[in-house]
Order: structure tokens, then C-alpha cells, then sequence
């Protein structure tokens, strides 16, 4: 696995630091964090302050990329993380990436927990539960109601952030789609426990979960490019092939090399706007839709890929 | 890669993997009624269904901006909080600048069968653990009072974005779907 440590270090260096810098611009009185450690400031921290947790978790990112103590640097770069979102969760809306923080540090420790890779999968299942439930008793399955077509409405309207494909979907999509939508979401989120304990079910579960997180991406514009990373992690400790973890890490490099690159680029020239003058496309739309056509396209193949072989261990 | 065997093998690792199933489940159902924590295994749960019989549902915030002259501009929330990422601007406009009062639209979502009993509890449950637990209070919507600091900041924004308009007074009017009355008026005067 320490390739997986190594190529989830450098997905975090590239796109995965919530950067909460903005959030110094807002009032105090716009600050109600949720219940939990988060209620431990009594304020916004000032710019300087998130300024440093920024950095801290880059140091820490490369710190894990490394590998010398993977076990202390992976739960201090979880503990980083769940800060950074922790602030950006502190403003009326929680964003719910507790699957993508915690990784590292699972990633960390599964060498002294080997049950690490299954209490983790348990916890991502366990979610979906929790999202199925009041779907269920809030009306999703009455055909009379299409709740992902409300969604992707308000999406369009109310919220002006409409999805590559939203607009699109909305005017086009017959109800039915919208009707069958809903009951797949519901199913497969509430399946998704049951679903995990055989491999074959549970690459199938998988492979449905990474087209909804595709779906709602480009028609809710709720992105989970964290998701991308914890279904590579799964796919690698359950369902991979014995030969992948053959591959030295010292292949992958170069690419953590140009992801340590890129990274640096976005973090620290962007905020001055060098990128968007040389016209480079950096945009978190843009790293978004990549991640989630390339990323989640190739997971969702290597899942229907295990799906269907036979011979999956 | 493939060391981990996804059952528990033994009665002790079954055990242990039902008793953390177990936990997960209890913490769920406090975190239902009481509040939902961060972090948490839990994700939304998108209850409300905005579309019924091809209607949709929703709430629309505009922001109304008076000047000295009485002239009159209008933002939308996506405008005000343009620097923010990662945040719904609308969620931001509600926690900062709103009435208690339940909205029409949410009471409407709210109006049936289980769905509205688990609201209900929930709602009473929220309640007491506030009572109980003071610093749980901050958490919680505001009440329609604007402090100084959302005050301070909105009137700066609005110069911020509208560098000709002197605001005299901002009104955050919200309306229901196809309204044309608001159903909340939240007005600010400038500091």
C-alpha cells in the first residue's frame, strides 16, 4: 500500500487542501460552527492563522509522501484536514468529507490494524445509510414526486450554479428518468451496508455509487473529487489484483514530483492571479470535471471490470 | 492488496465489527434528533422534496439596496458572497440575515406523515439540547437580530461590489416560488 500512500499524497498536494483563506473576509457574526471541536473558536481565525493551517497540511502531505512515520503523519494530515473543512463547514451549510479526511490516517495505520481497510469501508456504507433514511420517509419513493429533478432546478435557478449538464437534463430528461433516479439513489444507498460484505456486491455497489457521484456532479454541481480517492482505496484493498502491489513506488515519481509542481503553482500563485494571466485553465471547475470524468470514469470501469470477472479473489 | 478479507472471520472480530455497527447506529439516531456534529459519519439526507405534481418549491433571497435618494438595487446571494468557496451563498444569507419563523415552503415539505412527526421531534428534541447546552445555541439560526460585525460587513460588501451606490438601508426580502409577496423581510440600516 505504499503506493496508494504516495499517490493519495500526491492527489491531497494536488487538489485535495481545502484552502480556507477566504473565509477571513466574512463577519464574525456569519460564524456559527457545528457542534463539536469546531465550537473551540470562538471566531474566524484571522488570514495569517489559516494562511499557516494551509501550509501546514502541504508540509504535512509531504511529510506522508515520504513515508518515515507514515502512521503519526497520516493522522496528523487527517487531523489538518478535517480542520480546513471543519472551517469551511462553519458558515450554515456542513460539506461532508468525513470518508476523504480520515484517510490518511487509515492509510497510516493499516499496517499495525490490518481490520483498518474493513472498519473504513463500514464507515463509508454507513453513511450512505444515514443519507437513505430520510430520503425514504422525507417522499423520494412516491411517484408522484421527483426530488433529483427539484434539485437540479433549484441547482439552475435559485442557486445559479448550474452543471456542465444541468440545463440540459432539466429540459430534456422525461420524468420517468428523473422517477428512476430517485428509487436508485435511494436503493443504492440504503443496499450499500448490505451490499459490502462479498466482493462481487460489493463492486457492484461501487460501480453504481461512482456513477450517482458522477451524475450529481454534473447535474447537481456538488463535486466529490475526495469520493474519487476513498473508492481508489477500496478498489486497491479489496478488489485489485495481487500484482499491482508489485509496482516499486519510485515509478510513480515523477508524477508526485509534477503533482507537488502543480500544487505549489495552485496554492501559492494563484491568489495573485499569474495562472489565469498566462491562461492556464486553473479553476476548481476544471479540476472538478477531470477528476470526476478521468478519475471516477476509471474506477467505475475497474469496478464493472471486477464485477464481472469470475475470478475476483 | 487483497490481504483484507471483507467478513470478519472469528466470533470475536464479528463481535467487535457488531458492536461498532452498533455505535455507528445509536450515534445516528442522537445525531438525528439532537444535532448533527462535524465530524461525522453521516451525509445529508436531501429529505425535503422540492418537486410535487411538477411543481417546485423553493425560497428566493434578493437583496434590496436603498440609497440615499431613495433609488433601489438589487443583489442576489451569489453576488454578496462571490468570495466564498465551498459554501452555499443562499444557507449563508439564511443563517446571517432571517427570521425564526418557519418558511412556507419548508412547512408545506414538512406537512406529512412520518416525515413530518420525526420533524416535530426533532424540532422539540433541538430545543431542549440548546436549553441544556448553551454553546449549542450559537449553532442555531439566528433570530432576525443582525449583529454589528454581519451589519458592518454587508453595508461593505455592497460598497465593495456597487462602488457608485451609497446604501442607505439593505432589505433581505425572501420569497416562495412564483410569490410576489415576500414571506420575510429582514431590513438593516447602515451602521
Amino acid at each position: 500500500m505504499s503506493t496508494f500512500r504516495i499517490l493519495l499524497a500526491a492527489f491531497i498536494l494536488t487538489v485535495g487542501v481545502p484552502d480556507v483563506r477566504w473565509t477571513s473576509t466574512l463577519a464574525d457574526g456569519m460564524f456559527t460552527p457545528p457542534f463539536g471541536p469546531m465550537m473551540l473558536f470562538t471566531g474566524i481565525p484571522s488570514l495569517a492563522w489559516t494562511t499557516l493551517l494551509l501550509w501546514s497540511t502541504y508540509a504535512c502531505a509531504v511529510w506522508f509522501l515520504w513515508g518515515k512515520g507514515e502512521r503519526w503523519s497520516g493522522l496528523t494530515l487527517s487531523v489538518l484536514l478535517a480542520v480546513g473543512f471543519g472551517l469551511e463547514s462553519s458558515f450554515g451549510k456542513i460539506n461532508h468529507a468525513t470518508p476523504y479526511f480520515i484517510l490518511p490516517a487509515v492509510v497510516g495505520w493499516q499496517g499495525t490494524w490490518k481490520r483498518a481497510p474493513l472498519y473504513y469501508l463500514v464507515v463509508l456504507a454507513f453513511q450512505f445509510f444515514t443519507a437513505a433514511m430520510p430520503k425514504i420517509v422525507g417522499g423520494w419513493l412516491q411517484p408522484q414526486t421527483h426530488a433529483a429533478y427539484g434539485y437540479a432546478v433549484e441547482t439552475m435557478t435559485i442557486q445559479q450554479s448550474p452543471a456542465l449538464l444541468t440545463q440540459w437534463a432539466v429540459t430534456t430528461l422525461p420524468g420517468w428518468f428523473w422517477e428512476m433516479a430517485d428509487v436508485i439513489t435511494v436503493a443504492f444507498e440504503a443496499l450499500f451496508i448490505v451490499a459490502m460484505w462479498r466482493r462481487r456486491s460489493l463492486a457492484l455497489i461501487c460501480f453504481v455509487a461512482l456513477a450517482f457521484h458522477i451524475g450529481v456532479w454534473f447535474t447537481l454541481h456538488i463535486p466529490a473529487t475526495g469520493y474519487v480517492a476513498c473508492y481508489a482505496y477500496i478498489w486497491l484493498a479489496f478488489l485489485a489484483p495481487r500484482t499491482l502491489a508489485d509496482i516499486p513506488p519510485q515509478r510513480i515519481l515523477v508524477l508526485t514530483i509534477a503533482a507537488a509542481f502543480y500544487a505549489a503553482l495552485r496554492a501559492w500563485l494563484s491568489p495573485i492571479g499569474l495562472l489565469e494571466t498566462l491562461g492556464l485553465p486553473f479553476t476548481e471547475e476544471v479540476e472538478n470535471t477531470v477528476i470526476m470524468a478521468l478519475g471516477g470514469g476509471t474506477l467505475m470501469w475497474l469496478y464493472g471490470r471486477a464485477f464481472l470477472r469470475t475470478e475476483v479473489p | 492488496m487483497t490481504a483484507f478479507a471483507t467478513i470478519p472471520r472469528t466470533r470475536r472480530e464479528r463481535l467487535r465489527m457488531a458492536g461498532f455497527l452498533f455505535v455507528l447506529v445509536c450515534g445516528f439516531a442522537c445525531t438525528y434528533l439532537l444535532m448533527e456534529p462535524f465530524p461525522s459519519p453521516i451525509l445529508p439526507g436531501f429529505a425535503r422534496v422540492p418537486d410535487e405534481r411538477d411543481t417546485v418549491a423553493m425560497e428566493i433571497p434578493l437583496v434590496i439596496v436603498v440609497s440615499a435618494n431613495n433609488t433601489s438595487d438589487t443583489l442576489s446571494a451569489q453576488e454578496l458572497f462571490a468570495e466564498t468557496r465551498n459554501v452555499n451563498a443562499i444557507e449563508l444569507l439564511r443563517t446571517t440575515f432571517y427570521h425564526e419563523r418557519e418558511s412556507p415552503v419548508i412547512a408545506r415539505a414538512e406537512g406529512r406523515g412520518l416525515y413530518h412527526t420525526l420533524k416535530e421531534l426533532r424540532r422539540s428534541m433541538r430545543t431542549w439540547f440548546a436549553s441544556v447546552v448553551p454553546a449549542v445555541q450559537r449553532s442555531f439560526r439566528r433570530n432576525g437580530n443582525i449583529d454589528a460585525s454581519s451589519r458592518a460587513w454587508l453595508f461593505a460588501r455592497v460598497q465593495a461590489i456597487r462602488p457608485h451606490t451609497t446604501a442607505q438601508r439593505i432589505r433581505v426580502e425572501w420569497f416562495e416560488t412564483d410569490a410576489t409577496v415576500p414571506f420575510d423581510i429582514v431590513e438593516v440600516s447602515a451602521p
